[in-house]
């Protein structure tokens, strides 16, 4: 057990540590860098006025593949591939800022048009992550102890609901991780990847548990929702930059509607 | 092994957040980031306190550990152990499984963001420790081991356990029920039914663990041991020693690396203590690493008041002191310089280093805040037994064998909660029962059987009550009172010729008549029965005679000098003093102006009787003193002012010079002076910070530039030299010497020792014994071996002060009913000397005023001032001013607050938590209100100990709205407690 205790105090001491304090500083960098762009833009040479020069295209590209970290750190947390996925956090907030700017001053090219939906989902993005950061931390910390339910009347109904989940669990878990303790259980990238119906149906039953907890009821409504709010915009904005890359690039015409197709592009339906 | 868990006793667990203490000590825990907490919860309608001690259930599902979305886990369950942990290596910090544990014991650091969790303390429980919390629990509410152990000692105490397992999660902690089933509220004449605890509709008062009051606590500066590695807080050394912030004198360890104070604990060796400790004594370590502490000699060069200062050297500041006090003593003698020291400053510094210098000097104007804190209880002590105290100890052998505790005006639980967990603890083991006399209901008060809601101040009715009851009725102990009683006889015939029964009784205390007999019948029959009392006696206009009348119903019934049967109330004194040879005396030609320091504000505005214009203070007269309003007036009129300190604090910005001063393990001293007779010696182990000195480097400085070096040696700068050679000559002392008391590993010694082989003794004045010192057959240490009610010297000296030996009823000044009450007289009657003091001083006789239909309370309710206001210790995190550098303290309790009544509340439209006024005829303040039902409904509570220069929640002193001139006849003590006021938004 002491072995487990320095363990934590070593992990301590491997786990690097991102500010509020440098995250402010990281997001008042990305802003001035946005201010001073939009202020030298006039002065800047042709392939800088429009999105789909090359120039600009290559920065936006370059912004897309750094606004996929974010979901490495996802991935990466969730299928064992870092000892200290603290590290991918930090890279995911360094890489989004980064792509975040370059895709920004793609997109304040040409100021218009559904894209700029993408862009209003990286600000919101900006702003559910700093506020997770920064605002909810504070949340999460004030709540210790703020949680009397268990100590007050008890709902028979709902004891009854969750015995029957966890019967119900385990039954599913008997196939989906037979080694499996449903104590402890919760379903894995491996999992989602192995038996996908079965982990779907499996967290299905947890997601209901935890209704049945209220746990996102126990805390102050910003704290609760700040995540799956940000996890998210995150899957529509990645959604959006696919349909927009598939959009520009293979239905050009479409998207010229009429005017001059100056990108590249695979075709120009 | 099985799964491990703790066990947390509602009935023991008195909220004092010891645990919470020492958790954050463990484990470098910070501002915000909890591993538990002791939850307050209140009903809104029914008087009554439950602490909910709330850390990880370590859940055979937890749900923390399904939230987790990390591979692998961030946070695990031991497979053997069964303990929850998390590795924080692996936490990024996404805060799910503090939305998922349902009991809300997942911690989070909101600077380093990650999840913190109990972990049951793994790294102690490797080394054969129990977790920080449960070593600690002054109450011992927190019991750890293995469940089926715990389960299985459940059976056999035939305790019920409370069922919190809401969500099937399997919760491994486990919650034992009240045991205590009754409460009687005599205001409502409720039962309350304690046995079934729910938090349903329990409220948390908004005053205590607020985190809107946090964020100014964050700063990396105020944090310590926040952050700091473990391995930077492993000790090269523990020391033994004592804590000496209040009476309970608990053994403590210093933790020391490097020179540097890592860790307070309690000492485990004390068979006695075993390791228990409050949360105040762990706060030292937050008090000696602070970086508010004063490190430089400071030099006014604002106005007074400004709080404008320039550092200056130790040689310039002591150089240019011993000038203008000099200047001073040619112009208006030595008696001009008057010395108030108190609670910090230490019991070597004030019965040693000052008093050697007083006597040098000439000046017989040394006070410290006995008037302000005891006087009354020690005056009334040495009236009636001819000693300070009581002769008993807090031993299973004596205070242990009580059948009976009855506080009057004593909350111990959060004042001596160590003392308190002893009491309670015997309490349950023997099935004895507990009864609280007070105008709140106080934490002590939510453990007794019953609570009886006093009339502020009116504790002497209720005394002459009982024992007019336990006379009528012969419940008295006849061999005793006949044996060892001078007097009682005349007290009985007196008491009956007032007819101070309980009907009479009744209406003045606000308790009906038939739980006053009810209660004389169960002091006069328990075998055994403490009764306590604290400054809810003391601090009254009448401390002095509730104090004796309180002593004789104890007396009557036995309750003197035997083991199980006391009376106690706070310290026993024991003569430390320190004597320079008379021929370098300088003998003062003035009497002291006055035994409480208050009435030098007469002779600095007006000098009357002579002029004060000199005055060394090292503690915090501008916070401390009643009506703060003139004692900021008066002070700006002093010639010279010095204050030696720990802290900036208000009196600081009124001085000349603020010297930068040290304290415990850095100073070397004893504990305060302990309740029960024990010398808890301090080791001067380390340095203080910066170009801080300690009091007594302070005192033999000064000396050498008026040529009090022969005396004020510096030698005596090492205070175990100082306490061998000086401070233990009298013969109750002289066994209690360095060398026997460095043999203890507890470090404490209970006196009277006459020699270094003396045995120590566990109760004093018992039947076949001799007082200390006395000749034999002396049982009490009184001029006739018995104890004194009435004899004609005392009633003499008595009378000479307006009153009579034999304690007749009268109350404090400002009351809502016409009571009796005492006023100096004005008919030009001479002053008399003051009894019962060391030194002389004269005082105007009192007469007692008898209800006249116009008295100064009906003329203040007239005014507006409708409520009784009391005031008294804050929760036990606080101790006067000296926690509110701590910044875990004020986290726990940030804010100075004013309980009342949710009736009361409602009428003046206030909800928990707002800011309101209170103003009495003397001054104002502001508070947060805290709506509590163990009010009484015409009362409000508001605690002394902040000031308007503490570093994280200032708030103006309690003392704001006291009167200096509101004093006891027999003590000279101030009434800090009883004033009428008005209470609005």
């Amino acid at each position: 057990m002491k072995a487990d205790m320095m363990k934590n105090d070593a992990a301590s001491l491997l786990r690097p540590e991102l500010s509020n304090q440098k995250l402010r500083i990281m997001l008042l960098a990305f802003i001035v860098s946005m201010v001073l762009f939009v202020l030298i833009k006039p002065y800047l040479g042709p392939d800088w006025q429009r999105p789909g020069t090359a120039l600009m295209q290559f920065i936006a590209i370059c912004g897309a593949l750094l606004l996929l970290v974010p979901f490495l750190f996802s991935i990466g947390k969730r299928g064992r591939f870092s000892a200290v996925p603290n590290k991918l956090f930090i890279l995911h907030v360094g890489a989004s800022i980064c792509g975040g700017f370059m895709v920004a001053c793609h997109a304040i090219a040409s100021f218009d048009g559904p894209p700029l939906i993408m862009l209003a989902a990286l600000v919101l993005l900006m702003i559910t992550g700093t506020f997770g950061r920064v605002y909810a931390n504070r949340v999460f910390a004030a709540s210790f102890a703020m949680k009397p339910a268990p100590f007050g009347a008890h709902d028979d109904g709902t004891k009854a609901a969750i015995k029957n989940l966890i019967e119900a669990k385990v039954a599913v878990l008997a196939r989906l991780d037979p080694a499996a303790k449903e104590a402890v259980f919760s379903v894995t990238l491996g999992h989602w990847l192995r038996r996908p119906f079965l982990s779907l149906a499996y967290a299905r039953l947890a997601h209901r548990e935890t209704i049945l907890l209220r746990a996102r009821q126990s805390i102050p409504r910003l704290g609760a929702h700040w995540r799956p709010l940000h996890l998210l915009l995150a899957y529509l904005f990645l959604a959006g930059m696919i349909i927009h890359i598939v959009v520009v690039t293979f239905f050009a015409g479409y998207v010229a509607d009429g005017g001059e197709i100056y990108w590249w592009h695979v075709t120009a339906w | 092994m099985s799964q491990l868990s703790l066990m947390i006793d509602l009935e023991r667990c008195i909220g004092c957040k010891s645990c919470e203490a020492a958790c954050k000590a463990e484990h470098g825990l910070g501002p915000t980031e909890n591993r538990n907490r002791v939850v307050w919860l209140a009903h809104h309608d029914k008087p009554g306190l439950d602490f909910l001690t709330l850390s990880c259930q370590h859940c055979d599902r937890p749900a923390c550990v399904r939230s987790c979305p990390v591979n692998p886990k961030a946070i695990t369950k031991h497979p053997e152990t069964g303990v929850v942990e998390i590795n924080e290596a692996l936490c990024t910090g996404c805060g799910e499984c503090v939305v998922a544990c349902p009991y809300g014991a997942m911690g989070y650091d909101q600077i380093d963001h990650h999840a913190v969790k109990c972990d049951l303390c793994s790294a102690r429980r490797t080394d054969g420790l129990r977790p920080a919390c449960a070593t600690a629990c002054p109450g011992g509410a927190i019991s750890f081991g293995e469940r089926q152990a715990h389960l299985r000692q459940i059976k056999e105490d035939g305790r019920i356990t409370v069922n919190h397992d809401a969500f099937l999660l399997g919760p491994s902690n486990i919650f034992l029920q009240r045991q205590t089933n009754w409460v009687d509220d005599v205001m409502a004449g409720d039962t309350i039914n304690l046995m079934d605890f729910t938090a349903t509709d329990r409220q948390r008062p908004a005053v205590v663990d607020d985190p809107t009051r946090k964020e100014t606590l964050l700063s990396d500066a105020t944090a310590y041991p926040y952050r700091s590695k473990r391995e930077d807080r492993q000790p090269d050394r523990i020391v033994a020693g004592g804590c000496n912030i209040c009476f309970n004198c608990c053994p403590v360890h210093y933790h020391i690396k490097n020179d540097k104070l890592v860790r307070v604990t309690g000492n485990e060796d004390d068979p006695l203590w075993r390791g228990k400790i409050c949360p105040k004594s762990q706060f030292l370590l937050q008090l000696h690493n602070s970086p508010e502490r004063l490190t430089t000699p400071l030099k006014r060069v604002g106005k007074r008041g400004e709080g404008k200062f320039e550092p200056i050297s130790w040689d310039q500041a002591l150089d240019e002191i011993a000038a203008k006090l000099q200047d001073v003593k040619d112009e208006f003698g030595p008696e001009s310089l008057a010395i108030f020291a108190g609670t910090r400053t230490g019991t070597l510094t004030r019965r040693g280093y000052i008093r050697l210098f007083t006597q040098l000097w000439g000046t017989p104007n040394f006070g410290d805040t006995e008037a302000f804190c005891s006087e009354a209880k020690r005056v009334s002590f040495h009236a009636t037994l001819g000693a300070g105290g009581s002769g008993n100890s807090y031993t299973e052998g004596d205070l242990g064998r009580a059948a009976l505790y009855v506080y009057f005006g004593d909350n111990q639980a959060e004042t001596r909660p160590v003392h308190f967990g002893m009491i309670n603890n015997w309490r349950l083991k023997n099935n004895a029962k507990m009864v609280v006399i007070d105008p709140r209901m106080t934490v002590t008060a939510t453990k007794a059987n019953q609570w009886l809601a006093i009339r502020p101040g009116t504790d002497l009715a209720l005394a002459l009550a009982l024992a007019h009851h336990i006379l009528a009725h012969d419940l008295h102990d006849q061999r005793f009172c006949e044996d060892w009683i001078a007097g009682w006889q005349e007290w009985r015939d007196f008491l009956f010729e007032k007819n101070y029964s309980p009907d009479w009784a009744a209406s003045i205390v606000g308790i009906d008549a038939h739980a006053i007999r009810t209660l004389a019948g169960e002091i006069a029959g328990a075998d055994g029965c403490v009764l306590f009392a604290s400054r809810g006696v003391n601090q009254h206009s009448n401390g002095g005679q509730t104090n004796r009348a309180l002593m004789f119903v104890a007396a009557i019934t036995g309750n003197i000098g035997r083991k199980g049967g006391a009376f106690f109330n706070l310290s026993m004194p024991v003569p430390i003093a320190a004597d320079a040879p008379d021929a370098r005396k300088t003998y003062p030609k003035k009497p002291m102006i006055g035994s409480n320091s208050v009435s030098w504000l007469n002779a600095i505005e007006h000098h009357d009787p002579y002029p004060l214009r000199a005055v060394i203070t090292s503690n915090n007269p501008m916070m401390a003193w009643p009506n703060q309003d003139r004692v900021r007036v008066v002070f700006k009129q002093l010639d010279l002012m010095v204050h030696i300190d720990l802290f900036m604090n208000e009196t600081s910005h009124f001085a000349d010079y603020v010297l930068p001063a040290a304290t415990g393990i850095e100073k070397g001293e004893i504990s305060r002076a302990a309740e029960d007779r024990r010398i808890v010696w301090i080791d001067k182990s380390l340095p203080p910070p910066g170009d801080a000195k300690t009091d007594d480097w302070f005192w033999i400085e000064l000396g050498k530039r008026f040529g009090y070096d022969d005396v004020l040696k510096d030698s005596y700068k090492d205070p175990a030299v100082f306490w061998d050679e000086m401070l233990i000559n009298d013969p109750y002392m002289r066994g209690c010497t360095q060398d026997r008391l460095h043999k203890t590993p507890r470090r404490w010694l209970r006196v009277p020792l006459a020699d270094e082989d003396s045995e120590e003794i566990e109760t004093l004045y018992l039947e076949g014994t001799s007082a200390f010192g006395k000749p034999a057959g002396h049982r009490f240490p009184t001029a006739s071996g018995k104890l004194e009610f009435w004899t004609e010297a005392l009633d003499q000296t008595l009378t000479g002060l307006g009153l009579s030996a034999l304690p007749e009823f009268y109350a404090d000044r400002e009351h809502l009913i016409e009571l009796p009450y005492v006023e100096r007289r004005q008919d030009g009657m001479a002053e008399v000397e003051r009894p019962f003091i060391h030194g002389k001083a004269m005082v105007k006789p009192f007469e007692i005023i008898q209800p006249h239909g116009d008295s100064p309370g009906r003329n203040l309710q007239r005014q507006g001032f409708d409520t009784h206001l009391i005031t008294g210790r804050p929760p036990a995190p606080h101790f006067h001013s000296w926690t509110h550098y701590a910044w875990q303290a004020q986290e726990m309790w940030p804010d100075m607050y004013v309980q009342m009544h949710p009736d009361k509340a409602a009428e003046l439209d206030i909800a928990d938590g707002e800011h309101v006024s209170i103003e009495t005829a003397h001054g104002a303040v502001t508070a947060r209100a805290w709506l509590y039902a163990g009010m009484r409904r015409d009362t409000v509570f508001v605690p002394i100990g902040w000031d308007s220069s503490q570093p994280y929640h200032p708030w103006n002193s309690v003392n704001y709205l006291t009167d200096e001139d509101q004093r006891d006849p027999l003590s000279d003590h101030s009434n800090l407690k009883s004033y009428l006021c008005r209470v609005t938004r």
